[in-house]
């Protein structure tokens, strides 16, 4: 079997051991499929057994940090999409937000069941540990991002504290759970932690980037939503062109009547000609660098080393 | 990371590409920017013109679960 075949075995039987009625696993078993789509398959869990492999661990010793982390995911995903009113195609937009919400809810704790599974009682204390402070941190910088919404303008500074609550602090604790559940000492279980910020703030500026031009299916710019290219902008932009920026927001936000190809134009214009793709694309540089000086400071032999190296290269 | 400080230096450069000589000695006079910061401006400056689909295939995702 490979690691797919595995994850998905051991995530089946939780379901199964679960007790939750056919109907519920049926849907849950679903949205995991709809995930796949968007995210690869088993990606959560498949980050967190690279590094578990990587420290020397076995894919045995790992497989329930692994899971716990997809279905982390998959449940932080689902409240962040209801509480963003995003990705309106996905299948837990489509059924009424109570049951979305209820079922979330079901899938977090099956992410601690199969925790519970975990026989080395401080493997288990400490990956409970990083997904407690994971899913707080989380919360804490969506709310932020609440607060935000509301503000004309953010500074960079503030963006990349949130985005590493966020987006961060997943990656981050994927790779930490993986290198627990490995047997590494703490030291390298927070290096490989940082790897994995690293890894996570890389991903979210990718998405900023696309998601900003990308007015069709997403609701970044409509909303006003700060994002990288968005806060760049506000940021070096004089204020005309700040003006222009905030009415291109608004226009789109009315829809595409008033928010055509013109418009677009005009919004691709000056996105371009301000160096917004620079920008973000240094960012990104700097991000990948730092992620690979990380991994060329941690002691342990290269072989092992090479699916985190995959990862930014 | 001074991410202001970057943001203002990209945003000239991308204001006057053929400049770079003149603006990076001059910024560096009087802001504070690392080498590594340099280096990575330097590099993301020194491809070719970069348009929104040049970015996005640089950007490509690393791996699946991106």
């Amino acid at each position: 079997m490979n690691m797919d075949q595995v994850i998905a075995k051991e995530i089946k039987l939780l379901l199964t051991i679960s007790g939750l009625s056919k109907g519920v696993v049926s849907i849950i078993n679903s949205w995991l499929d709809s995930n796949f789509k968007i995210n690869g398959r088993y990606g959560w869990a498949q980050l967190t057994l690279i590094t578990c492999e990587g420290t020397g661990g076995t894919l045995e010793t790992g497989l329930q940090g692994a899971v716990a982390m997809e279905l982390y995911a998959l449940a932080a995903d689902i409240l962040d999409d209801i509480q963003d009113q995003d990705n309106n195609d996905l299948p837990w937009r489509k059924v009424p937000p109570a049951q979305a919400i209820n079922l979330a809810t079901c899938i977090l704790v099956l992410s601690y069941k199969a925790l519970s599974t975990i026989s080395n009682r401080r493997h288990f204390e400490d990956v409970s540990n990083v997904l407690n402070q994971m899913g707080l941190q989380a919360c804490d910088g969506q709310f932020q991002e609440f607060l935000n919404d509301g503000k004309e303008k953010i500074s960079l500074e503030e963006y990349f504290e949130i985005i590493k609550k966020k987006s961060g602090g997943l990656t981050a604790s994927a790779c930490k759970i993986g290198a627990i559940l490995g047997d590494a000492e703490q030291t390298l279980v927070n290096q490989l932690g940082k790897f994995g910020l690293t890894l996570g703030l890389m991903s979210q500026i990718k998405n900023d980037f696309h998601d900003f031009l990308n007015i069709e299916t997403k609701s970044d710019l409509v909303k006003g939503r700060k994002t990288l290219p968005f806060v760049y902008l506000l940021y070096v932009l004089n204020e005309i062109k700040a003006e222009e920026l905030k009415r291109l927001s608004s226009l789109a936000s009315i829809g595409p009547d008033q928010f055509g190809p013109k418009e677009r134009g005009q919004l691709r214009e000056l996105v371009v000609n301000e160096g917004t793709i620079h920008y973000c694309s240094v960012i990104y540089e700097m991000y990948k660098q730092r992620a690979k000086d990380i991994l060329d400071g941690i002691p342990i032999p290269e072989k092992r080393k090479e699916k985190l190296i995959q990862l930014v290269r | 990371m001074n991410f202001d400080n970057i943001a203002e230096l990209v945003h000239e450069l991308a204001k006057s590409p053929n400049r770079s000589s003149v603006i990076i000695p001059e910024f560096k006079s009087f802001r504070e920017i690392t080498n590594c910061e340099l280096n990575a401006i330097t590099k993301v400056f020194s491809k070719e013109e970069l348009s929104s689909n040049a970015l996005a295939a640089r950007m490509s995702p690393t791996l699946f679960w991106f």
